[in-house]
């Protein structure tokens, strides 16, 4: 445990002082500040087009953490030689990717923590306070999927180059928000296609699960259920992909 | 040697491990994106898109993506089409969307046709349906098309024969006008029996549609129109003896109804 901690943390500091995380938040905070310009342009619907555009940025910007940092991470320790400093010491290849993924979340976490509560300011000021409720909610979410997309990310990063990691990684994020999609083309398809079709809709990461955006444009809150199940899904999915990542991580000739 | 082989046993024993974990968390996994599909409520389709302020809107952010934006909408709003269809029969954004998809590619054909007379029709909202194919009709005034579904819909929906004459006729005039056309204006110019027209403009439809949800549409129309005269069996082995077409409302409302 102790020496998942110290992983975790050893990536976090080297995440913050990576330039891409500050080149990412800034831009997350430019797209927050375009947001409330388009405002006027909106015609009176401004406040709810802040509130969502400020939530689809935050939402790019962990995507984009994940994708430019963590499916570097094993492949950069791996090539500077690192690794062997690390893996020299009681640390089990296990722990080494554990806490590769918590440090991952914990930079993720912090920089769209940090950005949401810059967001819930915003959408009190011109929502008021019946937005606290559902923007939390909806920026824990965010958090909560990304960290199952670390897992990913992790997952590929230590199976495959950064370029292609970064591919499959965005490729899953995009269609993790087609998956009730995919189950109704399923439906119209012929037999063993929509058969294999619909079991690819389950493999795939249900990021709808984690969409609270249509609800905060109405400033409802999700119902506890879903909270629930978001989380138990993001656990357990993320522990599959971690055990994963183990099982190649641990069969890798590290030169 | 001894260390080299308790080193492997460790190594196997962990990977054992970890694929028994990825198991039951991948099973743990499915099973609540299973239940999650069941026992919550379905995030409405087009929902995302009611607060965008209009199509022209939408295009400039598109960033020369457009058309597949305007794809992908296509394949929302028939979703949205089909479930509502199925449920409650309301169809409150449909005019917002088509005109969004409308907008992001002002040539998508299926969008104006479909959505103008489903507008019109199914949704009781004839005047936005009307606009729908106007604009179709004005980004493409070559196109018989959109003259042509609005002598349509004027005939049916209003039985306004005088507005279906000058549409049907100016279908008539444009390049690649069918037939059919100039025989619909003449008949609805010569005040022809109302149910025989209307017959024949569905079966119109029915033959030259690629869309299988707009078939049967035209064929249900049919078999209230014959309904009671002898011409309702013979309708059946007609409508038979078209050739299938993938989905449609029969076998459950189909994303792949496009035209």
């Amino acid at each position: 445990m102790n020496a998942i901690v110290a992983i975790a943390r050893g990536t976090f500091r080297e995440a913050v002082r990576d330039r891409v995380l500050f080149l990412v938040v800034g831009f997350g905070v430019i797209s927050l500040g375009l947001s409330r310009l388009l405002s006027p342009i909106a015609l009176g619907e401004g406040e709810r087009v802040t509130v969502d555009l400020g939530l689809s940025a935050l939402g790019l910007l962990g995507i984009a953490i994940i994708a430019l940092v963590g499916t570097n991470l094993v492949h950069k320790e791996i090539e500077r030689r690192t690794i062997h400093v690390v893996l020299s010491r009681p640390v089990s290849r296990t722990s080494y990717l554990v806490g590769k993924w918590a440090g991952l979340s914990l930079t993720m976490a912090v920089a769209v923590g940090a950005m949401g509560g810059i967001l819930l300011a915003v959408a009190v000021s011109v929502r008021g306070p019946g937005a606290v409720g559902p923007v939390a909610q909806a920026v824990l979410l965010i958090i909560l999927s990304n960290t199952l997309l670390a897992a990913l990310a992790v997952l590929f990063s230590s199976l495959s180059t950064p370029i292609l990691s970064v591919v499959y990684t965005l490729g899953l994020y995009a269609t993790g928000y087609w998956t009730n999609d995919l189950r109704d083309f399923a439906a119209a398809m012929p037999g063993g296609l929509g058969g294999l079709v619909r079991g690819v809709s389950f493999v795939i990461p249900n990021l709808e699960l984690f969409n609270l955006r249509p609800q905060v444009a109405h400033l409802q809150t999700a119902p506890t259920m879903q909270l629930a199940l978001a989380f138990g899904y993001a656990a357990a999915y993320a522990a599959a992909a971690l055990a994963l990542a183990v099982v190649a991580f641990e069969r890798r000739e590290l030169k | 040697m001894k260390l080299l082989r308790e080193a492997d046993r460790r190594n196997w024993r962990t990977i054992v491990l970890a694929l028994a974990v990825a198991a039951v968390a991948g099973t743990a996994a499915v099973a609540q994106a299973r239940f999650a599909t069941k026992a919550l409520p379905r995030p409405e389709p087009l929902g995302e898109l009611t607060y965008y302020p209009s199509g022209a809107w939408l295009s400039q952010s598109a960033m020369g993506d457009a058309t597949a934006w305007s794809d992908l909408l296509w394949l929302r709003a028939v979703q949205y089409y089909g479930m509502h269809r199925q449920t409650d029969n309301t169809f409150v954004q449909m005019a917002h969307v088509f005109d969004i998809i409308t907008s992001l590619d002002p040539h998508f054909q299926s969008a104006y046709v479909f959505g103008g007379t489903s507008l019109c029709q199914e949704a009781h909202q004839f005047d936005k349906g009307v606009l729908l194919l106007e604009k179709g009709s004005r980004n493409n005034p070559r196109a018989w098309i959109y003259p042509f579904e609005l002598g349509f819909v004027h005939y049916l929906g209003k039985r306004n024969l005088t507005r279906a004459t000058f549409d049907f006729a100016q279908a008539a005039r444009q390049p690649d006008s069918p037939d059919y056309c100039e025989r619909f204006a003449a008949w609805s110019g010569q005040r022809a029996g109302y149910e025989l027209v209307s017959f024949e403009l569905w079966r119109q439809v029915a033959e030259t549609t690629q869309n299988a949800v707009l078939r049967d549409k035209a064929i249900e129309h049919m078999r209230q129109l014959a309904k009671g005269t002898p011409e309702a069996r013979t309708l059946e082995i007609w409508a038979r003896s078209l050739p299938p077409l993938q989905g449609g409302v029969s076998d459950k409302i189909s994303p792949w109804g496009d035209s």
